[in-house]
This record gives structure tokens, C-alpha cells and sequence, in this order.
């Protein structure tokens, strides 16, 4: 998810100079671009991420490492308790460590789909490789000042979803709202994007609140502190002995 | 008067005829009583040991714990509500638990493991938990030399991760404040066995998965109280008197029969099978009393044409009639419960030891013990009592409408 | 009736002429068996004499035994029911798995030549049905909720005749092959709030390495087996996908359906041993689920004590009766003594009476039995209110018949039958002769 994200914002500002001479372009060709182009790029971010439940709250702070939609890492910074505790992904398959215990643990299906640290995004979200245009039929329509990205999975798709909506500033091709409905179209997901600021130039929504509709009282918030994109992060980064490297 | 007087003077003219009969009454009733016992016993020793295995017989929770488990449903102030409980006489034992879904991790495979927070010397008086260490020590409150504190992981759950005393066990779970929990344990037992409940569990002490989950040395919460109560057929009531005087919770407490409720319903199946066969001693004892006392009164038909031609009233012969075998009855039961009385507390006490132990979900049974209780005193009465009064009936009646002269004439 | 003076030479003619007409011996013999054949008579003239007592003794005995007998059906009935239940609702009289899989359900130890072991399965004719099983944890998903399941994939005609799983579907349709088909438990649809049609993603990982894997189903059907931990923890998908799920070309369990369900037990016929070997262990339901096995012993054993609490009861209703009709003769056995019979010829009269009337009533009892059990065997008893884990018990319970009992109770009581003769006989042949003949109203 947040990978997906990162990689939505990031082709949307690189193409914003293009899409004003396409002013009409087919919404499919335009969720295209944003695949292939998000495909090629990476990524190095600080971010912080608050979970609230009503049972608990916290704030993590992160740094995150990508290379297209296939490699990830993240590494937990603070609280305290937490420090070291970082997530690898490649390809199809994730791993954790915790520094505590000094153990890199394979994630199995059982933690797959749990949550990712208590937030509500899930592990799955991170690994999943998500190509939208491949896996969704998309139709564009107008919304005063924004536009509606209408997203139906199509039929050999593995997911949950029935419908999945964005609403993107016909203006700025930044999105403001992300929804994810089951089939019945009642809502079960919102992602609302807010902040706009600029990262090494690039301007794209700072914050990111995730907010599950079935359960009351929950809600993450992404903030990216800082974000820096298309660096040549070496080839050492997605290893499993990164995981366990002293930073 | 006059006739309770002949009723008795009848019984102990004829002796042996008393005698006779009083042995077949008694003897029926000694062995239906007998009967009842031990199937009661084995029943209730049966629950027993089910429900001291880890269930006890009474627990308590947050309302809806049990249907769908949540880490944050927990009882609030437990402290208090263990306090009261171990001051009441019928609560032997309580037993405070923390739940934990987690996996265990070693050897790079990952296996689910419930990790069970329990206080050692409580789940000891409680349930048999103690008594299932194969393998080294019971748990006690102290950390581990090395810092770890101390685990006692089931027996299947060493086997796949090919753990034994002395190694360390990760486990990884979630904890109260969301943080990922994560730590090292130190295996000083193994409990069970391939087929009992705990064999995929992790038992650390309370403190213990309170500091592994964040849960800030909290003493007050748990997910659960189990209770052993001084004898299992109290559960229900206890249960329910409970649930009132913690009125303003929104706690559940359930016996024992709600709790395992498939474990209940086999039972209850497997009684009512048992009751077709009681039905069966009864009919048979029944009849034994049938056959003595019908031919005790016919055979005194000359008799009671000597009363009714000396002017006794057809009403009287019949009372006395009844009257006689009411008070062999009695006396019959009286004399069953003599040679009962006994052998049921011989048989609730040392029992029967069967020939071959049976294993159920990892418990053994190997005594079948009986059970000393009012049913089992009751219901021989009732039985011996009624019929021996129905059987009567119609002899007396009979007697009682004869005409001396015909009676005179029989052999 | 013959006199017998215990010194006189004359016995035999004296024998020969009061009873000329019915015996043909030589004179010079002391002919035991005429004698004995003149008690077996008087034997049976006193049973009659008295009809009224003989009758309800014959009753008390008779009933017993066919009551032992009704019981012992029933519980036959009983065992077999609460067997099948447990054995036909998904366990299978019988499983192959591949050696080592029971112990922690590895998916990665998997049966995996399956065409040569569905042949032997074909070719033994003891099994009547097989249905072939993969079976993983999974984690299924819907938009609302995920949770923890075992997903079954299994082929659907195959297990439809080997487990009730199809008659468990209580909404929508059974599994018919068609990739995508699912089927949920009622409790595990609640869990996840879905229903017929809504979109299931399950995620497994696949054998042999342990890579992610995750297919899209849609909820086709849904099953209640009435027991919770089936109904919150189980998902049935078809074989095939179940396979390419996985990444797997064999099966995980073969479950298997017996001609009889006595098979199971014997292990002496033959494909109990080819179907064991280093590869793969077949075992029947008694070491599948041990605890059935205990409770049904548990079963036997109670059966057991309650027969001999009958037996006894017999045994003192029937002195009860033996020492009543002895002391309503006594008169009688006094004249009888002092006329110079024999107290051994006196015990043996009343032990040919308990004979007798022991031999009467075994044969009443024998037929009624036969009667009622036939009848509950055709019938059978209803015990639907009843609810045991697994199905309701929604056959009734059908009585089976066992030759080997009948004819065991039956000689049984007639010993028990002689055993209790045995003291009102020794007594009565120890009256003395003029304490009997003492008359009282």
C-alpha cells in the first residue's frame, strides 16, 4: 500500500508536465503511464505513521527504501522499544527482523494478511505486486474540479475489492481520496491524501490517513518527513543481512 | 389402631414369608441403589476429570470472550474478584490466565502456539496442570539465570520445533499497545502429550506475558478466572449466584456445561443410553416385587376368609393388606440402605479399578468410582415403595370382596 | 409312583409292579433311570400344580432375560450409530496419509504416486469408496475481516461418497468441480460477513518452499456440520485448485469408506498390509480417534456390570420363588421322607423343577427378546431430540441382533437357574419328616 503509494505520487508529479498536453487522454492510458513509469524508479523516504485504535495509540518513525514495485525495506526508528525492527520484501516473499531477539523470521501466511505493526495496513498490502491498469478496468468521469478514477477489478484479479474509487484534482493530478468498496458498493476503506508539499522538487500530498469504515475508532496516518527518488540505492540494500545490519 | 396392630402382628407371625420377602425387596433395592451409584460415579468422575484437566468447573470472563477471543477483552479487576472468590467455602481453587495467539519460531519454520500467561501456584491448586510435566520442572515465578524468563511448551509443539529443556524458545505475537512482541523464553518443562489439550500451549507465568505483551505489569487484568468448586453439580449454581453479585460488569460466568458444551452433550447423550438400561432394572426389580408379594397374599387367601367370615369389613382387610406390604416395604428399604449404605461409600472412596485404563483426549480413567448422594438413596425407595404398593393393589381388593366361603374352599 | 425301601432286594419287583405298564426293564436290575425319569415327572407335575406361582416365576425369569437381552441390542444399536456418526460425517473409516504427515500436517509431505495407489484402492474390494484430500492452513479474507481456516481441496463426487460434506450444505450448492467454487462454514461466513457470491481470497503458502500464494473464490455454497470447530475453521475448495494452489501433484489424505463398518477393526484382511509400507500409513478410525474407541469400551464395560446386576436379581427372585413352593409342600416332602424317599432323590426332584421351570422360561424369554429386537431393528428408536457432537442424531437408533449373545444369556440363565435351585433343594432334602409334617394355617 504504501509502496503503491509512494510509486502513484511519484509518476503523477513526473508526468504532470506531459499530461497538459493530453488534457483529454483515455483514463486507462493514464493509469498506464502511471505503472510503467512508477515501474522503473526508486525511492529513499523518512516517514512517520501514527495507529490509532481505541484501545491504543502510537507513532512510528520509519525509513523506507524501494526499487519499483518489487523491493522493499523498512526499518523502524522509533519508539525506542521498536528501534531496529525492520521489514524486508522481495518479490513475492517478506521477511522481519527483530532486533531484540537478534532473528530474521520468514513471514508466513498467517502474518500475511495480519496487520502490518498494528496499523491497518496489512502485510499483504506491501506485498502484493499491484498493477492497476493490468488488474482493473478504469473509467474516467467529472466531478466539478476533480476527476473520478472508477476501478473494477477484472475477472482473473485476486482480490477482495468490488470497486475501487480515486478522486484526482483535474488541477494539480494529485489525488485527494482513495476508496475501496466491497461488491455490495458500500465503502469499507478511505485513503484521504492531504499536505501538499514539495519533495526534492516534486510536489505530492504529505499525508496519508487510512481509515477502515467497518471498524470504529481506528485510523492511520502516514506523514512523509522527507523523500528523496530516482537515487542508485547499490545493491545491498535488499538483502537479508541488511536486515540485520548495525545503522 | 387394631389394624396397624394386625398388620404388624401378621408380619411377625409368618416369618419366614417376612422374612422372604423383605430379603427380595431389599435385595432389588440394594442393587438398583448400587446401580445408580456407580453410574452417577462414573459420571461425575468422568466430569471431574475432564474439567480439572483445564477447564474447572466455573469461569468467568468478559462477556462474549469465549465466542469471538479478543486481546483486549479482559476482566478489569481481577485482584478484587479473586480476593472475594477465594474467601467463599466452596471455591477450592482459582486460576487467573492471559491468552496470547502467537507463533513460536525455530529451525526456520514457524508454528502457531497459544501462550497462556497462568499464576503457578493457583493453576496448581485449580487444574492438573502440574501434574502433566514430563519432562522437567514446574514453572515457577523466577526469572532464568540468563534473564529469560522460564516456559513449559506442550508436547507436540517441542516435537516440531525440536525443542527440549534447557533451549530457548522466540515467540512473536502482538501486544496491547500494538507493538510487535517479541521475545526469548527459556523451555524448562514439556507438559502432555501427543494428544492432550496443552500440546501446542506455551505456559509462562503472569508477569511474564504481561511484560511480553506491554501490558505494563497491569496486575488487575486477565481473560480469564477458572474455578474449581468443592464438587462439579454445583457449577451451574454457583455460576448463576456469581453472575448476580457481579451485576454491574459486563462480565460473563459460565459452569463448566457451557464451557465445553460438546463435551456436555456427549455426556448427556451417553446418559440418556444409560437411562434405558435403568429403566430396564427397574422393571426387573419390579417384577421381583411383584412376584413376592403377589404370592404372599395369595397364598394367604384362606387366611383372610377366616378374617372376613369373623365379621372384618371388606374396607379392613383390604387396609390391612396394604398396610403389610407398605411396612415391608419400608423396613425392606430400610434394611437396603443398611447393606448399601456402605458399599457406595466403599465405591465413592476406593472404587472399581477397571482392567484396562481408558484414554479420553489424553486423560485416564482407571477406577469406575461410585457416588453417595440422595438420588441414589431416592429413587430405589420410590421405586421399591410404589411398586410394592401398586402390586398390592389388586389382591388387596380381590381379598377384599371375597366371599368367606369360596376363600375357606381354596387350597 | 415308585417306592424304593433302601435295603430290600425286593426293589425291583416291587418296581415292577406298580409300574409294569410303563417300563419294560428286567426284574433283577436296580434301574436308575426309570427312577429317575418317575422324578423328572413328578418334577413336572408339581411345577403345574401350582400354575399361578409357576408363572410369574417363568415371567420374572423370562422378562429378565429378555430385557438383558433388549439392552444389549440396544447398545449394539447404539455403538454402531455414534460410530458411523463420527466416522461418516468427514473422518472416513479409514485414512492414508504419507508417512510422518499426521504429525504436524506438513503439506510438504504429500502422497504423491496417486495413480498407482487409486488402482490397489479400486482393485480391493473391502473398500467400498475413497476420496482423496489436500489440506492446508490458510488464511482467508474478505473485504470486512480475514481469519485463520483449514482450506480442504477436494473432489467432489469422490467425497460426496465417502463424508457427509454434501449433505452439510445448507445454503447454495455443492462443489461441482468449476474452478473458483468454495465452501464455507456458516460461522466462519458470519466471521468474515459474507455471503453466497461475495468475493474470498484464501492465502496459502505454497509446498516445498513456502513462496506466497493466493487465488480469488467466490462463496458458492455454505455448510453447517452442527459442531464448532468445523464450522468456524473449515473451507472446501475442488481438488484440482487445491492442487495448483499448492504447487503439488499428489494429495495430502486419502479418507476411505468400508463395506462394513466391522472392517475397520479387523486387521487381518490383506489391505491393511499392502496399504502399509515406508511410504504411506493407513489407519482405521479407532487409532485415527482413539478417544471414540475408550468411550465405546466404557460403553461395553457398563453393559457388562449391568448384566450381572440382572443375573443376581434373577437369582434371588427365583429362591425367593423356589423356597416359597418348598415351603408351601413341606407338608408333602414330610410324608414323602417318611415313606423312605431318598433326600438325594428329593434334591434331585427340585433341581429338575428349577430345570424345568429355568428351561420354560429361557424359551418364553428367548422369543420374546427375538420379538423385540426384531421389531427395533426394523423400527428402531427415535432419538432425534438428541444432539451429539458432530450431526444430530437424526436416524434412529436400529437394534442389531447378535446370535452369540442370545445363546450365551440363554445358557446362562439356565445355569443361574440351577445354581439358585441348589439351596431350597439341599434344604428341603434336609427336612426332617416330622418337623414338615407339621401343619400350620
Amino acid at each position: 500500500m504504501l509502496k503503491f503509494i509512494l510509486s502513484v505520487l511519484f509518476s503523477l508529479v513526473v508526468y504532470l508536465p506531459s499530461y497538459s498536453c493530453f488534457a483529454d487522454d483515455d483514463s486507462a492510458t493514464l493509469l498506464k503511464k502511471m505503472d510503467e513509469l512508477f515501474r522503473s524508479k526508486s525511492s529513499i523516504a523518512m516517514m512517520k505513521m501514527q495507529i490509532i485504535t481505541p484501545n491504543w495509540q502510537r507513532t512510528l518513525a520509519m525509513k523506507s527504501w524501494t526499487i519499483g514495485m518489487d523491493d522493499t525495506f523498512i526499518r523502524v526508528l522509533s519508539p525506542r522499544k521498536d528501534r531496529g525492527v525492520a521489514t524486508l520484501k522481495k518479490d513475492k516473499e517478506m521477511w522481519n527482523f527483530f532486533p531484540k531477539i537478534n532473528k530474521v523470521i520468514k513471514v508466513p501466511p498467517s502474518m500475511m494478511m495480519g496487520s502490518w505493526m498494528g496499523s491497518d495496513f496489512t502485510n499483504d498490502d506491501l506485498v502484493r505486486e499491484v498493477s492497476l491498469v493490468e488488474e482493473y478496468q478504469v473509467s474516467k468521469s467529472i466531478e466539478g474540479e476533480n476527476y473520478r478514477l472508477t476501478l473494477v477489478p477484472k475477472k482473473e484479479t485476486v482480490t477482495v475489492w468490488g470497486k475501487i474509487e480515486f478522486i484526482v484534482n483535474q488541477k494539480t493530478l494529485l489525488p485527494l481520496e482513495q476508496s475501496y468498496y466491497n461488491e455490495k458498493g458500500a465503502k469499507v476503506r478511505t485513503m484521504v491524501f492531504s499536505n501538499i508539499r514539495d519533495f526534492s522538487g516534486k510536489k505530492m500530498p504529505a499525508v496519508m490517513t487510512m481509515m477502515p469504515l467497518n471498524k470504529k475508532g481506528h485510523k492511520t496516518v502516514i506523514e512523509y518527513v522527507e523523500a528523496e527518488f530516482d537515487i542508485d540505492l547499490g545493491d545491498n540494500v535488499f538483502t537479508l543481512r541488511n536486515l540485520q545490519t548495525r545503522f | 389402631m387394631l389394624i396397624i396392630k394386625l398388620a404388624f402382628r401378621n408380619i411377625l407371625r409368618n416369618r419366614r414369608r417376612s422374612l422372604l420377602t423383605l430379603l427380595s425387596m431389599g435385595g432389588g433395592f440394594f442393587l438398583l441403589c448400587l446401580t445408580l451409584s456407580m453410574s452417577e460415579g462414573s459420571y461425575s468422575n468422568i466430569i471431574n476429570i475432564f474439567t480439572q484437566d483445564h477447564t474447572g468447573h466455573v469461569q468467568i470472563h468478559k462477556e462474549n470472550y469465549l465466542e469471538r477471543p479478543s486481546l483486549y477483552k479482559t476482566i478489569n479487576h481481577a485482584d478484587e474478584i479473586i480476593t472475594q472468590l477465594e474467601q467463599q467455602t466452596l471455591v477450592l481453587g482459582v486460576a487467573p490466565r492471559i491468552y496470547s495467539p502467537s507463533l513460536a519460531y525455530g529451525k526456520n519454520k514457524t508454528f502457531p502456539a497459544q501462550v497462556v500467561g497462568i499464576d503457578p501456584e493457583r493453576e496448581a491448586k485449580t487444574t492438573r496442570l502440574e501434574n502433566k510435566v514430563n519432562e522437567g520442572l514446574y514453572l515457577t515465578r523466577s526469572r532464568h539465570k540468563a534473564g529469560y524468563f522460564p516456559a513449559m511448551i506442550g508436547f507436540s509443539l517441542a516435537k516440531n520445533l525440536q525443542l527440549s529443556v534447557g533451549d530457548e524458545l522466540v515467540l512473536i505475537s502482538q501486544g496491547i499497545d500494538g507493538s510487535i512482541a517479541n521475545d526469548i523464553f527459556n523451555v524448562v518443562a514439556i507438559v502432555g502429550d501427543a494428544s492432550s489439550y496443552e500440546r501446542m500451549n506455551v505456559y509462562i507465568s503472569l508477569t511474564a506475558i504481561r511484560e511480553f505483551l506491554s501490558m505494563a505489569s497491569d496486575t488487575r487484568k486477565v481473560h480469564e478466572l477458572a474455578l474449581i468448586l468443592s464438587n462439579q453439580n454445583q457449577a451451574r449454581e454457583f455460576a448463576a449466584t456469581t453472575q448476580s453479585a457481579l451485576k454491574n460488569e459486563s462480565l460473563s460466568v459460565d459452569p463448566w456445561q457451557v464451557v465445553e458444551s460438546s463435551f456436555y452433550k456427549s455426556m448427556q447423550a451417553d446418559k440418556k443410553g444409560s437411562y434405558v438400561s435403568m429403566g430396564i432394572i427397574i422393571f426387573i426389580v419390579s417384577i421381583g416385587v411383584l412376584n413376592t408379594i403377589l404370592m404372599g397374599t395369595m397364598e394367604r387367601t384362606r387366611e383372610f376368609g377366616v378374617l372376613k367370615a369373623i365379621g372384618t369389613r371388606p374396607l379392613a382387610v383390604f387396609t390391612l393388606i396394604m398396610l403389610e406390604s407398605f411396612v415391608l416395604a419400608i423396613i425392606s428399604c430400610l434394611l437396603g440402605l443398611v447393606l448399601s449404605l456402605p458399599v457406595c461409600f466403599w465405591l465413592a472412596g476406593v472404587g472399581l479399578s477397571m482392567p484396562e485404563p481408558i484414554d479420553m483426549g489424553g486423560i485416564t480413567f482407571d477406577t469406575m468410582l461410585g457416588e453417595v448422594s440422595w438420588f441414589v438413596v431416592l429413587l430405589p425407595s420410590i421405586v421399591v415403595i410404589s411398586s410394592t404398593l401398586i402390586v398390592s393393589f389388586i389382591p388387596a381388593i380381590r381379598a377384599a370382596k371375597i366371599s368367606p366361603l369360596k376363600a375357606l374352599q381354596a387350597v | 409312583m415308585a417306592i424304593q425301601t433302601p435295603e430290600s432286594s425286593n426293589a425291583s419287583k416291587l418296581d415292577n409292579t406298580a409300574s409294569s405298564a410303563t417300563f419294560n426293564k428286567p426284574n433283577s436290575t436296580y434301574n436308575h433311570s426309570s427312577q429317575n425319569t418317575l422324578i423328572a415327572r413328578l418334577a413336572k407335575r408339581s411345577i403345574f400344580r401350582n400354575t399361578r406361582r409357576t408363572l410369574l416365576t417363568v415371567l420374572l425369569i423370562s422378562c429378565s432375560l429378555a430385557a438383558i437381552l433388549f439392552t444389549d441390542a440396544f447398545v449394539r444399536g447404539m455403538v454402531e450409530t455414534m460410530v458411523k456418526i463420527s466416522t461418516q460425517t468427514f473422518l472416513g473409516e479409514g485414512q492414508i496419509h504419507r508417512f510422518g504427515f499426521r504429525e504436524a500436517n506438513d503439506i510438504d509431505l504429500y502422497i504423491e504416486d496417486t495413480t498407482a495407489l487409486y488402482q490397489q484402492l479400486n482393485a480391493t474390494k473391502a473398500i467400498q469408496a475413497f476420496a482423496p484430500r489436500v489440506l492446508t492452513g490458510a488464511m482467508t479474507s474478505s473485504s470486512e475481516n480475514v481469519a485463520s481456516a483449514i482450506v480442504y481441496g477436494v473432489d467432489a463426487a469422490k467425497e460426496a461418497k465417502v463424508s457427509k460434506l454434501k449433505l452439510a450444505v445448507t445454503q447454495g450448492d455443492y462443489l461441482s468441480g468449476i474452478d473458483g467454487e468454495i465452501i464455507i462454514g456458516e460461522q466462519l461466513a458470519d466471521l468474515l460477513e459474507i455471503s453466497l457470491g461475495d468475493r474470498v481470497v484464501i492465502t496459502v503458502s505454497e509446498a516445498n518452499g513456502g513462496v506466497l500464494s493466493q487465488a480469488l473464490f467466490r462463496v458458492s455454497g455454505l455448510f453447517s456440520f452442527n459442531e464448532r470447530s468445523m464450522d468456524i475453521g473449515m473451507a472446501f475448495i475442488n481438488l484440482s485448485q487445491g492442487q495448483q494452489l499448492l504447487n503439488i501433484t499428489g494429495v495430502h489424505e486419502v479418507a476411505l469408506r468400508l463395506q462394513h463398518l466391522q472392517q475397520a477393526a479387523d486387521n487381518t484382511l490383506p489391505f491393511w498390509q499392502t496399504l502399509n509400507n515406508d511410504h504411506i500409513e493407513t489407519l482405521s478410525w479407532q487409532e485415527l480417534v482413539p478417544q471414540l474407541s475408550s468411550m465405546l469400551a466404557m460403553t461395553k464395560y457398563s453393559t457388562l456390570i449391568v448384566s450381572i446386576i440382572m443375573y443376581v436379581l434373577v437369582c434371588l427372585g427365583l429362591i425367593n420363588t423356589m423356597f416359597m413352593s418348598i415351603f408351601e409342600r413341606q407338608t408333602e416332602f414330610g410324608i414323602l421322607l417318611a415313606i423312605g424317599t431318598r433326600s438325594k432323590q428329593l434334591f434331585y426332584q427340585i433341581m429338575l423343577e428349577g430345570f424345568f421351570i429355568g428351561l420354560l422360561s429361557v424359551t418364553v424369554g428367548l422369543l420374546m427378546a427375538f420379538v423385540l429386537c426384531y421389531w427395533g431393528s426394523i423400527v428402531g428408536i427415535d432419538y432425534s431430540e438428541l444432539e451429539m457432537s458432530g450431526l444430530t442424531l437424526n436416524e434412529p437408533i436400529y437394534l442389531i441382533l447378535d446370535a452369540s449373545s442370545f445363546a450365551i444369556m440363554g445358557i446362562a440363565t439356565l445355569v443361574v437357574t440351577l445354581i439358585a435351585s441348589v439351596y431350597p433343594a439341599f434344604h428341603a432334602a434336609r427336612l426332617q419328616p416330622s418337623f414338615a409334617m407339621r401343619k400350620t394355617l
